[in-house]
Order: structure tokens, then sequence, then C-alpha cells
């Protein structure tokens, strides 16, 4: 009796080790330190509207252990192919797609640990989901917004104007860019009631901001209007003629390739002439009006622009939806806004006129603000981006302002209008 | 309706006439000398007056008077002349009298009594509140309307010649102050032909230095006064003989001089008085750029004549005034900019008032008046743009090119407004005794006419800034009307008590060349009447007089110009604008639509139904008088929408145009033809169209609105002078109600973009709403209720000894309540709102937790068809914009605020015979409390500002 039990007890061990005996052996057999290539298939999959992109991204497959890194560039297909020594390797992927209003998108995706063991059968397929995020080319690079003095010694503030500007290093679309002023036109004196105090009594600016009385966009097919790197548009907001006829300090606004806020919604004459003849089709599109106002109120004391894209859906569909739309919180004054997220600005600057103002923006658009005071204005001056030295000796030259989405170091009080020179 | 009352105007005529016949009594006369006082030197140009009766008399050189044909019995006799006081006595006529003596004592504080509030007329049936000079100078009026704080429950306002003095009786009329009439001298002020809408008239350039008496008439006046619906204020300014009388007022902010004199022709030539007066006044003393400045001068001719027979009173009277309010803003911000008005004002009066004293006729009065008044305004501006502007002024319909202002240029705006009103009155009295019933009949004509001569808005330079089209008021006819009235008051006493009654109807014609409105003739039927049950005066005891009186009548207010004549409209709408060259030359095109003839072939004239029911009473020596009264104005002047769908299209500004252009408009079509004068050879380019725009064009008409009714309670108690210390005590107190609802539909549109084209498309909103009453997108309210309880407490100290007194007054609003009203065929028309925005089931009124929202009645679309506004609308994005919403959650709360007070302190005194001087203070304990307001808690302050000034009269 107990004999059998033993046979029985051994036979099953047997079995056991030799099913074992073969992933022992597969252990065994698996030598990544062993000789022989296997071919790694990389199927990048682009998220969606994106497909056109997929040829020419660069792909690095690492050796971490060697250090040895190899390039690879994806076919029309989204998919590159390389022999690999055995070994365990890191892909990573980086696309800069092509520049879309303003904004390059930038395709990341980092995978570890792939495995290259001669135990494969036939090929390793690996399929890379790229991750999409944006990279700002445009910047405001200046606002005037203070008036100047006629000679007449009368103030004067319809020669008002903004200026974007590429600060990447590729070639920028202004198609589609959309520029608006955040609520409130001046900045407030009490806390913006688009803000709330958060779990430790810090206050904390809403995420989505606000844009007040109307979106002007840039018109264009996709390419229309290209920034080259290190140029700048002038956008005039109020009237866009040449005022240095009858203003010495003011600015001449009718250049060619300058753009201007015109739509003749607004029917206030004064402050709105119709533009100079060489500012033709260059209106930017009125997308959307809030109220029945004539002018477009653009504060002469604290303005805070800002420029941003509406992606996906597109612009007019977006703004049409009630839904992104707001009342002002703690009133039910009749009056909508837009809601933008942050993740959508481009840039903005927040101006004060005194130090003890609240702030509109959240810090991942402005963390600080620049100050223009009282004693400042009607005398042609504006705010103007820093120049970031280092930026642009590594740029060889082209000029790279600061961007540190705070406005206390990156933008500082110029005397005069840099577009006079 | 018409027929009616020519019968019974003649049949009260025949009745007069016929029943002298059957009452042949006696007649007596009364002669009698009035001496001064303390000198017994005889008073020359005093009059004597036998109310009652209608008879009076004037003294001749040497105190003389004689009244012929007076009927026995016992009748009221009043003695007045200029700075003496008045005498009132009773006076028992049996048989020839024919030396009265009476002796008047000279007006100053050596009187043991002066009265320094105001006094109810109890002669008469209305509500009659009078000042006299006591009171006046005691007071220190700079502007004619500082007296309203004398009447029942009137709240002191500070002295201040900087902003207008319109009077306001009772809160007027649906116009406001427009119902509010003033006369001076028998000469009306009228504001009907100022064309600067319809308010009251101005009274800061009248003289206020000159005034003998103001007589405030509320309730239901007689017959004999027109053109109002609230009251009557009626200004005396002095007549008679007097002595150099010399005023230096003063405040913070103004100055004022003035000198008058009453000088004695002699030999019974008659008195004319002259005086002249300056008052300064400045905004803020500290940079003097808002000043006011009025020069007044006048003279005044009196004189009877035929004292012995049927004496005739004429009274010539001219008065004017120069003045002028500038303001400059400050220099070092704007060099040059300043506005003027005007302020200059002529006045002629004449009057006659004969005693025929015979069987069919007691009185006769004639009278004829002009008045004039030049509102110059000027106002000088700077402008400053970054480029020459268009200018629209086209008077045809069409498209056309713009006129052109320069991009800096000063421009002068001048509105010459010039009105000027007629007047000529004739009214006769037949006083007659029937037994112990006593008649009076009165009957008059009367015509009146107001236009404006002056040139309308002008530009200096022929710089007519945008939207401006020529219209010289002297385009304008003027409005005339016609009156007559018929008044009887019968008199009848009953026992010991006495009943009087009142009854009248005044017909007024108003007529105007080339009008299209009916009912230009109207009627307005005035009754009054005065149970007097108990008129024990002269005993003690608790009860010694009283009486209930009560009145019920029709006023109706003449449109002002700008009311009545129709004014052509102009729309205009900016086309094409380009700017073309290296100069920033600009050619534009507009839009123009001329709208004409629209006047409102329903327009009525405005008119009040008053009624007035009160109690006066003397209680152990307490002067009670109780009045309520209840004013519903019929329907007030306003200016009425109605909205036209209109469609013009614009040219696209974007196409290029060559350097040196020249442009052609197509009038009718818009059209806008380019032609390059460099190479005229190519010929004309058309510029094509952008868009054809439809919208809603607002225009307005004039009409009537609803009517809404005041009603209040007044009171006055005067308890009479305690001698031990010499002070007399009064309380006056006033409750008023108000309450308005309106359920017209008014017609609304704002143009704002299109509700499903994109906005770059450039296309406007494509409905209009039909919104009830006041609401509208913010507002959700169509109506209001109000009421307030104000009481005053004046004590008044008078010590002749040392010719002095000293008034306290206490004013107290002691509360006053508001509540907004929504009301449409019976029910609540707003709704609540809950936090998601869904209607809610609860009343909207006394919470102040949610908002109200209010849909409009109805909207329309361009094809011109009303519909309903319902809930599909409600739900559907595209009606979103007209869906109304309160901006506050107590829109519907009761407001209103609790108890305040203040207090005043006038001090008059007389140094010698010479001079006296005059010192106030106004809420001298400097009470200003923040009171809570209970519907939105916002505390404000109350009360008036600290303020004094003083005066000084010289008398030589």
């Amino acid at each position: 009796m107990k004999k059998s039990l033993y046979i029985i007890y051994l036979l099953a061990f047997a079995t056991l080790i030799c099913s074992c005996q073969q992933k022992l052996q597969d252990l065994i057999d698996e030598n990544p330190y062993g000789e022989g290539t296997r071919k790694l298939n990389i199927n990048l999959i682009y998220p969606d509207g994106f497909e056109s992109e997929k040829a020419g991204a660069e792909i690095k497959v690492l050796n971490p252990t060697n250090g040895i890194e190899y390039k690879l560039y994806s076919n029309d297909l989204g998919k590159a192919s390389i022999d690999l020594q055995y070994g365990f390797y890191r892909v990573s992927v980086t696309d800069k797609g092509a520049p879309i209003s303003g904004a390059i998108p930038i395709f990341n995706r980092s995978v570890d640990q792939v495995r290259l063991i001669d135990t494969l059968k036939g090929d390793l397929n690996l399929n890379v989901e790229l991750a999409l995020s944006y990279a700002g080319q445009l910047i405001i690079k200046e606002v005037y917004y203070r008036g100047c003095t006629g000679l007449d010694l009368k103030t004067f503030q319809y020669d008002k104007y903004i200026t974007f500007y590429n600060n990447s290093d590729d070639i920028a679309y202004l198609d589609s860019v959309c520029f608006g002023i955040v609520e409130p036109y001046n900045a407030p004196t009490n806390p913006t009631p688009w803000s709330y105090l958060s779990a430790d009594g810090q206050r904390v600016i809403r995420d989505t901001i606000p844009i007040i009385e109307a979106i002007w966009q840039f018109p264009g097919t996709g390419k229309s209007h290209p920034l080259q790197p290190g140029q700048e548009v002038v956008v005039a907001l109020s009237a866009a003629v040449d005022h240095t006829i009858l203003r010495p300090m003011s600015v001449n606004l009718n250049v060619p390739g300058y753009w201007v806020c015109y739509n003749q919604r607004y029917t206030n004459a004064s402050y709105h002439p119709s533009p100079g003849p060489n500012l033709a089709n260059h209106w930017l599109d009125l997308l959307w009006k809030q109220g029945t106002s004539t002018a477009y109120p653009f504060s002469t004391v604290s303005p805070a622009p800002v420029i941003f894209r509406i992606p996906e859906v597109g612009a007019q569909a977006y703004i049409d939806n009630p839904a992104n739309r707001s009342r002002k919180p703690g009133t039910t004054s009749a009056t909508e806004y837009i809601m933008i997220p942050s993740s959508w600005v481009l840039d903005g600057v927040e101006c004060f006129d005194v130090t003890t103002r609240n702030k509109r923006f959240p810090a991942s658009i402005d963390a600080t603000f620049v100050v223009m005071g009282d004693a400042d204005r009607y005398l042609g001056k504006t705010v103007h981006r820093n120049v970031d030295e280092e930026a642009t000796q590594k740029a060889g030259g082209r000029i790279v302002y600061m961007d540190t989405n705070n406005s206390a170091n990156d933008f500082y009080v110029r005397s005069s209008q840099s577009i006079k020179e | 309706m018409k027929r009616k009352l020519l019968v019974f105007f003649l049949f009260c005529i025949g009745f007069a006439t016929i029943l002298p016949a059957q009452t042949a009594r006696k007649l007596y006369s009364v002669k009698g000398f009035i001496y001064e006082n303390e000198t017994n030197l005889p008073i020359e140009m005093a009059l004597i007056s036998l109310p009652d009766l209608n008879l009076w008399a004037t003294t001749d050189s040497k105190g003389m008077f004689t009244i012929n044909k007076v009927t026995p019995g016992t009748t009221r006799m009043e003695i007045t002349c200029l700075g003496f006081q008045t005498l009132a006595t009773r006076l028992t006529i049996e048989r020839d009298l024919d030396s009265l003596t009476f002796k008047l004592k000279e007006d100053n504080l050596k009187l043991q009594s002066v009265i320094v509030t105001a006094t109810e007329n109890r002669s008469s049936l209305n509500t009659s509140s009078r000042m006299d000079r006591q009171a006046i100078d005691h007071l220190q009026v700079i502007n004619p309307t500082d007296i309203m704080s004398l009447l029942p429950g009137g709240k002191t306002v500070n002295p201040n010649l900087m902003s207008q003095s319109i009077f306001t009786i009772r809160g007027g009329d649906g116009n406001g102050t427009f119902g509010t009439a003033v006369e001076v001298d028998g000469i009306r002020l009228s504001n009907n032909s100022a064309l600067s809408g319809a308010t009251g008239v101005d009274t800061r350039n009248l003289s206020a230095s000159n005034f003998e008496s103001i007589e405030v008439i509320t309730g239901v006046p007689s017959v004999e006064y027109g053109d109002m619906t609230s009251g009557l204020v009626i200004i005396k300014s002095k007549k008679g003989r007097s002595q150099y009388n010399a005023t230096v007022s003063l405040n913070p902010t103004t100055k004022q001089v003035s000198l008058s004199k009453g000088f004695d022709l002699k030999k019974d030539r008659g008195v004319l008085n002259v005086n002249a007066e300056y008052a300064h006044a400045f905004q803020n003393p500290v940079s003097p750029y808002t000043t006011y400045f009025r020069n007044g001068y006048g003279l005044s001719y009196t004189n009877t004549f035929n004292r012995e027979g049927k004496p005739l009173q004429l009274n010539v009277n001219v008065g004017g005034t120069i003045g002028r309010q500038d303001s400059k803003a400050d220099p070092d911000a704007y060099r040059d900019t300043w506005t003027s008005t005007a302020d200059n004002a002529l006045r002629f009066g004449a009057s006659a008032n004969w005693l025929i004293n015979s069987n069919y006729i007691t009185n006769i009065d004639f009278s004829i008046n002009a008045s004039y008044k030049d509102d110059l305004y000027k106002d000088n501006k700077y402008y400053s743009y970054a480029t020459i502007r268009p200018a629209t002024n086209a008077t045809e319909s069409g498209y056309y090119e713009t006129n052109y202002l320069p991009a800096q240029f000063y421009n002068l705006k001048i509105i010459d407004s010039k009105s000027l009103n007629f007047g000529a009155n004739i009214k006769a009295n037949l006083n007659k005794r029937y037994g112990d019933i006593m008649n009076k009949l009165k009957v008059g004509l009367g015509w009146t006419s107001s236009g404006n001569v002056g040139k309308g808005e002008n530009f200096e330079d022929n710089l007519y800034e945008d939207g401006y089209r020529p219209r010289p008021y002297t385009d304008i006819p003027f409005l005339h009307n016609v009156n007559a009235y018929i008044e009887d008051n019968v008199i009848i006493p009953i026992g010991k008590t006495s009943l009087s009654l009142v009854g009248g109807v005044r017909i007024e014609g108003n007529f105007i060349k080339d009008m299209a409105y009916d009912n230009a003739i109207s009627a307005s039927p005035r009754f009054n009447g005065k149970y007097t049950l108990v008129d024990r005066r002269s005993e003690a005891g608790f009860l010694r007089n009283l009486s209930l009186r009560g009145g019920w009548g029709m006023m109706e207010k003449l449109p002002a110009l700008s009311v009545i004549y129709p004014m052509d409209k102009y729309r205009d709408f900016p086309v094409y604008s380009k700017n073309y060259g290296t100069q920033n030359s600009y050619f534009n095109v507009s839009n123009t639509t001329v709208f004409r003839d629209y006047f409102n072939p329903d327009l009525r004239w405005s008119r009040s139904r008053n009624i007035e029911a009160g109690i006066d009473a003397n209680l152990g020596g307490v002067q009670v008088s109780l009045v309520y009264y209840n004013n519903k104005a019929k329907n007030p002047y306003i200016t009425e929408d109605y909205l036209v769908p209109y469609s013009y299209s614009k040219t696209n500004e974007n196409f290029a145009v060559p350097n040196n252009p020249q442009f052609r408009v197509d009038k009718n079509t818009g059209d806008i033809f380019v032609l390059d004068k460099d190479n005229p050879s190519l010929g004309e380019v058309l510029i094509p169209k952008s868009v054809t725009d439809t919208l809603f064009i607002t225009n307005g008409m004039q009409a009537n609105g609803e009517p809404s009714t005041r009603q209040g309670v007044e009171l006055t108690m005067d308890f009479g002078k305690i001698e031990s210390i010499r002070t007399s005590f009064r309380v006056d107190a006033r409750y008023s109600y108000t309450k308005e609802i309106s359920e017209k539909l008014n017609p609304s549109y704002t143009r704002q973009s299109h509700s499903t084209l994109p906005t770059n498309a450039g296309r406007s909103y494509e409905y209009a709403a039909f919104y009830l009453g006041g609401t509208g997108r913010y507002q959700t309210y169509n109506g209001a209720w109000g009421d307030g309880l104000t009481a005053n407490f004046t004590a008044t100290t008078h010590i002749p000894e040392i010719r002095m007194t000293i008034s306290l007054r206490i004013e107290g609003t002691l509360y006053a309540r508001s509540q907004k009203l929504t009301y449409y065929n019976g029910e609540e028309w707003a709704f609540l709102l809950d936090e998601n925005g869904n209607k809610m089931d609860r009343s909207v009124y006394n919470q102040k937790e949610y908002y109200s929202g209010v849909w409009p009645v109805a909207y329309m679309g361009f094809d011109g068809v009303v519909r309903p506004f319902t809930q599909v609308q409600a739900q559907d994005p595209k009606f979103g914009y007209l869906i109304g919403q309160a901006n506050t959650v107590y829109s519907f709360v009761r407001d209103g605020n609790g108890a305040y007070f203040m207090s005043n302190l006038s001090i008059t005194k007389e140094i010698g015979d010479l001079a006296s001087l005059s010192f106030y203070v106004n809420n001298f304990t400097k009470s200003n409390p923040y009171l809570e307001s209970w519907a939105t808690g916002v505390k404000v302050a109350r009360n008036i500002d600290f303020a004094y000034g003083a005066t000084l009269r010289i008398k030589f």
C-alpha cells in the first residue's frame, strides 16, 4: 500500500518538474545578454485629428545599460522598425506637429522596459500612444494703452495698439488666434468675483477666465497668415490711421501688415473710424459681441488682454454653446461672459495702475502684474517685454523675449512706442 | 354737452338780472378816516374792503374813504396798507355811517402778535395757505420755493440759487411739477412755450426781497384759475407808500442786496414803487467757476380815481430780471470750455378794478399782461478726435454723403429760446343780498396766447453736430386759449349755522394753427361747500368754531408746445466709411429716414380730478384744521413708442479704392461709385454691397399716460400764544400716499446681433418685445405705491419789549414706505427664479432670497405680426435676450426708513426803528443720522446739511 502512494507521489512530482522544466529552460534560455537580434516594430498612435502628423516623428530608442541610443524616424504610416540586440530598451517619442493658431502641438510618450529577448517569437510590435500638449509660439510683446498728448495739449487715447510676437523658432500661423480682454475692464479694488477662498485660506482665481464684451479672431483657413520667427504683428484697437499727422507724439498705424479690431457693428465713428487703406482685408473677425455698446472698450488704466485658441470644436460653435457662457457670480446682471480654460491661453498680461489692485489672471497665465501708474499716462509710454539675453544668444541673434508667465519680471515700462522707430 | 353748458350759462345771467327787481332795499354809505396809531397822521392809499360784499375803497391824502350803496347788515371789514398791520373787524350798517375812525399799527416787532408761519385762509372754501411779509423776512427767503417749508409737513431746503426753483404742490400730478401754476401780480408765468419739456416754471429769477405775500392755493380752486392741475401759487409784490428799504442777505455761497421805496406822488396822484435787487451765488466757495447771478428791477404805479363816486383802482407794473448761470470746467483740465444759461425775463401787467356797485354789476376787473423769458443757452466745447468725423444732417430720406467735422475744433452750441406769453382778462362780480342769503356771482372771459420766438438750436460757424437739423422755434405757431367761466357762491344762514356753496364751470377752447386735434374745447366744473356749525369766536368755552368743508372739481393743464407740435424725426445709419490717400481723408455715406406727420389724433389735454374734504375747528383756543385730499391725474402727457421695421444696405469697406478717388452716391439705391481721378479713362467702378440689414426703428409720439392717484391728509394745529412764556406753538403734519400701476404695453427693441447668424455677418436682432408697463430686461415691476408721514413742530417766542422774535422748528420725518408692484389682469406678472433659472410657484412679494424675472407679453418679428410670448418662446434660446431679470433680490420687498429729526433756529431782532437783523441756522444740531433702508440695508445720511445765513434790513 505505502509503496503505491510513493509511486504516485513520484509520478506527480516528476510531472510537475517536467512542466516547470520547460519554463525553467525558457528562463535559462532567455539570455538578454546573449547574442542575437530581434526586430522592434514601433507603431505610433496619434490623437484624433492629428493622423496627418505620422510621418517624420523622431523616435529615440535607448539601451540604458550600455547607453547606446538609436534615432529613428517614422514613415508615412507612423511606423518604424529597427533590429536590435537583445536587451531592455526605453522608447521615447517626441514630435512637433505643424503650428496651428499660434501654438505648436507636441506629442510625447516614453515607454520603459521594452523587452527584446530571444525567446520572442518573431518581431516585437509596440503601440505607442502619444499624448498631446501645446507649446505657445505667440506672446504679447507690447501693449500701448495709456495714450499721448497732442499739439493742442489735449490728451489723446485713440491710438491704442497691442503687439504679438513669434517667440519660437518655428513659423507661427495667426489663423484662428483669438484675442479678448478679461473681466473687469479695469483692475478691481476688491478681489474679483471669479475667485474663491481655498481650504487653506488662500484666494484662488478660477482656472477658466471670463472674456468680456467681444472675441476677435484672425481670419484665415489655417496657413493664410504666417508669422516668421522673430516677427511681430501689430493690432490697432481703436483708430488704425496715421496719427502722427496731427499728433507727433502718437504712432502711424496705417502700415501694411498691421491689423485692426474693426467691425461695422461698432458704429462709434469717433472711436472706430474706418481704418487706413493699407489695412485692407486685415480686419479681425468679430466672433462674439455681448451687448449693444457702440465702441470696443479697451481700458486705458489697467487692461488684461489675452490671446488664446479654441481648438477642437471650433470657435463659433464654442461661443454659440450656452454652456460655455456664464454670468458674473454674486450678481445677476444679465451680462454674459465667455469662459475660456486657461490651458487654451497662449499669453496674457496683467496691467495695473497701482500695486494695490487685485488680479484677474490665475498664476498659470500671469503670476504677477506690471504697473504703469498715473504719472506715466498720456506720454506715449507702453509696457514692453524684456529681452531674454541668454536665449537670444542661443538662438543665434534672433531676439527671444522673456516668457516666464511673470510680468513683473517679463515686462517693463518703455518710454515710447516701439513701432515709432 | 357744450350746448347744455351754454344754456346753464345764460340761465345764470338771466336769473341774476331778474332778481334785483324784486329786492329794492335801502342802501347806505360808509365814510371814515384812517390814521397811524402812534403819530395820528393820516394814511393815504390804505385799502378798506368789505370782502363779503365785494365793496372797497381807498383813502385819499387826508386819510378819508367813502363806500357807497352798502346793503345793511353785519359784515366783515378789512383795512390793509403796506407797512401796517391788517385790521380785521366786523361792521354793522343800519344807517349812513359818517365818521368812522380806525387806527393802524405799524408792522414791526413791537406788535403784540407776530406771525412767522403760514396762516390758513379761513374764509376761502378750499385750502389755501398764506405767508406774509413777516414770515418771508423771518425765513429769509432767497428763492420763492423756500416758503414751501412753511406748508403742512413741509421740509426745509437750504437756500440754493444754483439749481432751478420749481414749485410742486401735493406731489404734483402725472407730469410732476408741470401742473403747478405761478402768478406774480396777476401775471401768469408759463412754461408752456419754453420747449424744454413739460416741467414747471423756474421762479429763480424773481426778486424775493420785494414780495409782500405768497399764497398757495390747493384743493379745488375757483374756476377763475385755469391751466393747472395741482395748485396755484400767487405772489404779490409790495405796493404802497414806504420808506427806503435796503437789505443785505448773506450765506456762505450767496449774497443778495436790494433797495426799494414806495414814492408818494402827492396830491392824490398815486404811489410809485421802485425796487432793485442783485443776487449772486456760486457752487463751491473754493473754486468759483459755477455761478448764478440775477439783477431784478421793478416799477409799479398804483392809484385810485374817482374815489367819491365809482372808484377805479389802476395798477400798472413792469418788472424784469437780467440773470445768468455760468459754469466753467476747471480751466486746468479744459481750456475755454464753458456753458452759460441766460435767465432774462420781462413782465408787464396792467389791471383796473372798477367798483360800479350797481344793480347789475358790483365790480369789474380788467387786466392785460405780457411776459417774455429769454433762456439763451450757450455751450462751448472742445472736440479732439483721431480723424475727421461724419455728421449726418440730411433732411430728406435716402443715401447721402455726410458732412464732415474736423478732428480738433471748438464748437459753440446755441439754443435760443424766447418764450412769449400774452393774456387779457375781464371779470365781473355781482354781490347781492336776498334776505339773509348772500349771493356772489362771478363771470369772466379771458384769452391767453403763448409761443416761442427764438431761433432754436444753432451752431456757430455752421459746424453742425451729428444728427442736427435746423428747426427754428419761430416755425411753431402760437397756442391760443380762450376761456370763459361762471361761478356762483351762495351763503345761506341756517339757524345758528351757515352753509356756503360754490359752483362753477370753466370752459376752455384751445387753438393752434393747422391743428387737427379733436376735443379742443373742454369744460371743467368745480364745486365747493362749507358748512359752519359753530361760530362763537368771541366767547370762551371748548368748541368755539366748527366747520366742515369739501370740494370736487376738474382741472385741466394745457400742453407744452413741445407736446402738441409734431416735429420731424430723423433716423440715420452709417453705411460706408472709407479712409483713402495718406492724409486721413474720408468719404462717408449714411442712410437717413424722415418720419413726418405722426401726430396722435387721440391726444387729450391732461386733466385732473381733485377732491378735498376738511374740518376746521377751534377747540378751546386751539385752531385745528384737518384736510383730506385725493387728486387723480387722469391723462398725463407722455411719449409713446412705436416700432417700424426698416432695411438698408451697407457697402463693403474693404474694397480697395484708388489714392485719388472721386465718389458718387445714388440717393435711392445706395450704390456707391468710385472714379480714379488719376486715370479717369477707366471709368466708374461700382463698389459692391456688403450686407442688407433689417432692424426695428423706434419712433415716439405724444400720447397720454396711465392715471395715477395722490392722496393725503394734512393737519395743522395752532395752539395760540401762551402769554406767560410769550411763546406760541404750532404743529403741522402731512401724510401722503401715492399709487400707480401701468398696464400699458410698451414696445422695446435693442439693436444687438442676430440670434442665429454669426456676429461677423453684421445682422441685427430680429425680434421686438412688448413689455408690460415699465418692465423690461432689467426691471420686473410695473407699478409702485408709497406713503410717508412728516410732522413739524414750531415754537415762536415773541418779545415786543425788546423787539425780538425767536423761532425754533423741529422737523421730523416719521416714516416713509414704498413698495414696487407687479400686476396684470388681476394677477402677479413677475415670477421668481430658483438657482437653476426655473420658474417658482411663489409670490414675488416680500422675499429676499430669489431674483424675479419677467416675460414680455408679446413679441413681433419683421413681418409685423404680434404674437403672445408663451412657454415655447421662453425655452427657445433665440428669445433668451428678451426675458427680463431683476438685478437685485429686493425688488418687491417693502422699502422704507424709520424716523429722523432735525431742528432749525431763526432769530429776528429790530434795532430801533432803523434796522433789523435776522439770523438763521438750519439743522443746527448737525443731525445727519445714517438710517438703514429696510429693503437693501444700505445706510444713507439723512437731513440737509448744516447751513446758516444772516440778513440786515435798514429803513431810512
